[in-house]
């Protein structure tokens, strides 16, 4: 499952938020999106998942125009976790899963011994299923995380979307839902502020600002000191850690001279 | 916790709602034949029974005199079937509304529908307003009410081509406040005196002008309405998580939000036509359902059903025993029985969030 976006803009009050963005998923890539605060992260991805529709340009799932399918059909290929908080209303973990069946039932079906299973593997996937029955609103930040992946499993989309699910996480539950997200061997489109985190799971890296992309690539090509420091305005060191190769980055503090 | 166990689980909970299912629908047999026994003249409950399945035409005729005959079958039944009908309604349009506006704290009411509603049975009820329709004009009146107040708050909420649940809510409590303060500025400036305590008993809600006739509309629009709510269940489990997440898993969110709004402020018309404005049922009845078998909307919308029948069955039956007991020709509106009950309840609702408040932020 292929995702385009082809020079893209999204604008509140003709200010563009996101301003003609090209970005080119393949199946399979673990893309992540970074950027300052208000740089237009969120909106780029709910332009993907086909909240906001575009003011110009276009998002292609597979070749076809997003807006020329409908949510339902969109919701069979993309899978989203939204930064959007379960309201006041009691739900168990079993039951938030289930609704990851919503886009694939017809206004007559009923719950079947597959949608069963399916809900039941997805929970297994994500190490949560000794917590069906639980009330989600009583878990972890991590627990709750990870509860939503399984409803975006169970859902059996090819994309996953993901807006910073790693808020508000330590950092042991911040590696496991990455390393979670890698093992599930979908295409998956993520959101992210911890630079060594993006650089340390993602495929390929689109660096964006005030709307627009001004650094995409592999990691090492995109996290340069220079482009951190003209992006952020933060001074910062990147070193390559052997043996693996990993990217390490270090901040300066803001006022060392 | 073993795969099996985890089915065995769930098996129990389906078995657990059927079982709630059949348990209610039974108790709500009973309590209409108690509901049609009791009242100033005692019937007993095997004549209720005989008399009915009689005038069905599944038994003859027994001996009974057409004087109970006509209690029971044009007076109480109708009373109670109407009672069946307002209480499931209202405590559906409760269940829906409060996941249309993401808000535990949304009633029917909440909307200004009902205050349209007011305007029309207070012009119909003091000043003769579509008075050739004789005993339907004050149902018609109250109804054309509630249409009008539905077209404006619909408008406003619309004002932001899309309409979020801020702006229903704010529209219809806006629009709310505009038609209680037209319907007490009518009801104090009239020289009409009976005008104020006629108008204060309508508002609290009545079902002593049942009849056969004043049971088919109400009654076709809430099987219909909850036919479909039931059908659109996942949906509305969608959207009570929040907008995004509806849309997300491939709800309209938008389309889908201004259909159930116009259905629930159709059947809040309806039902506050024939019945005014009883309080509280649309508010603590989905509340009662939850704290049992939780949010899930498929459970949440029958359940309702049953438990604001049966509920407003007995808040009638009190309603009626107070004018039994007491030498006063006005009838207690059984909005006050309700609103008595549901004061409390309401309360109770609020501290125990509040302790849960508490217990998660130690």
């Amino acid at each position: 499952m292929k995702v385009n976006v082809d020079n893209a803009s999204w604008a509140v009050d003709s200010k563009n938020i996101v301003d003609g963005i090209h970005l080119e998923v393949q199946s399979g890539e673990f893309i992540g999106v970074i950027g300052p605060n208000g740089s237009g992260k969120s909106s780029l991805l709910r332009m993907i998942y086909r909240l906001y529709h575009p003011t110009s340009g276009l998002i292609l799932l597979n070749e076809r125009d997003i807006w020329s399918l409908s949510a339902k059909e969109v919701a069979q290929n993309e899978a989203v976790l939204p930064q959007e908080s379960i309201g006041d209303f009691d739900f168990t973990v079993e039951e938030i899963v289930f609704m990851g069946r919503t886009p694939h039932k017809k206004l007559f079906d009923v719950d079947t011994k597959e949608d069963d299973s399916i809900v039941k593997y997805a929970l297994s996937r994500v190490g949560m299923d000794s917590f069906a029955q639980r009330i989600f609103r009583t878990l972890s930040g991590g627990e709750k995380q990870r509860v939503l992946i399984a409803r975006a499993l169970a859902q059996q989309a090819k994309v996953l979307i993901l807006d910073e699910p790693t808020n508000h996480l330590d950092i042991r539950s911040q590696l496991e839902i990455l390393e979670l997200l890698r093992s599930l061997q979908v295409t998956v489109i993520i959101a992210l502020h911890d630079l060594n985190i993006a650089a340390t799971y993602c495929d390929r890296l689109y660096l964006l600002q005030a709307g627009q992309v001004v650094a995409h690539g592999q990691p090492p090509d995109v996290l340069t000191p220079a482009t951190i420091e003209s992006v952020y305005g933060v001074r910062a060191e990147v070193e390559v850690r052997q043996p693996a190769g990993r990217l390490h980055i270090i901040f300066h503090p803001l006022k060392s001279g | 916790m073993s795969n099996q166990e985890n089915g065995n689980q769930q098996n129990q909970r389906h078995t657990r709602f059927r079982v709630l299912l059949f348990t209610l629908g039974g108790i709500l047999l009973l309590s209409v034949i108690l509901g049609v026994s009791l009242g100033p003249v005692s019937i007993p409950i095997d004549t209720v029974w005989s008399v009915i399945t009689y005038k069905l035409g599944f038994t003859p005729a027994g001996n009974w005199s057409t004087g109970v005959e006509n209690i029971v079958w044009l007076i109480r039944l109708p009373r109670v079937l109407l009672a069946v009908v307002v209480g499931g309604g209202l405590a559906i349009v409760g269940v829906t509304l409060q996941a249309l506006v993401r808000n535990p704290l949304a009633d029917p009411y909440v909307l200004g529908i009902s205050s349209g509603a007011s305007v029309g049975a207070v012009l119909a009820i003091g000043f003769g307003v579509l008075a050739s329709y004789g005993t339907l004009a004050i149902s018609f009146a109250a109804f054309l009410g509630a249409v009008l107040a539905f077209l404006i708050v619909y408008t406003l909420a619309n004002l932001g081509k899309r309409i979020t649940p801020e702006s229903l809510i704010l529209a219809g409590i806006g629009v709310g406040y505009i038609f209680t303060g037209i319907t007490s500025f009518i009801t104090l400036t009239s020289n009409k005196r009976q005008l104020a305590g006629q108008v204060l008993a309508w508002t609290l809600g009545s079902l002593a002008r049942a009849s056969w006739f004043d049971l088919s509309l109400p009654t076709v629009t809430l099987l219909a309405i909850t036919i479909y709510l039931v059908l659109q269940a996942r949906s509305l489990n969608a959207l009570i998580v929040g907008d995004e997440t509806a849309s997300v898993l491939g709800v309209n969110v938008d389309i889908f939000r201004r259909r159930v709004f116009t259905l629930v402020a159709l059947m809040t018309g309806v039902m506050v036509a024939v019945s005014g404005s009883i309080g509280f049922i649309g508010l603590m009845i989905p509340h009662m359902v939850r704290f049992v078998v939780g949010s899930d909307h498929r459970k949440v919308i029958p359940l309702s059903l049953f438990v604001g029948s049966i509920f407003l069955i007995w808040a009638d039956v009190l309603a009626r025993g107070f004018y039994s007991t007491i030498d006063n020709p006005i009838e207690l509106p059984v909005g006050v029985v309700t609103s008595i009950l549901g004061g409390p309840f309401f309360i109770w609702l609020m501290v125990k969030t509040r302790l849960k408040r508490k217990v998660e932020n130690l």
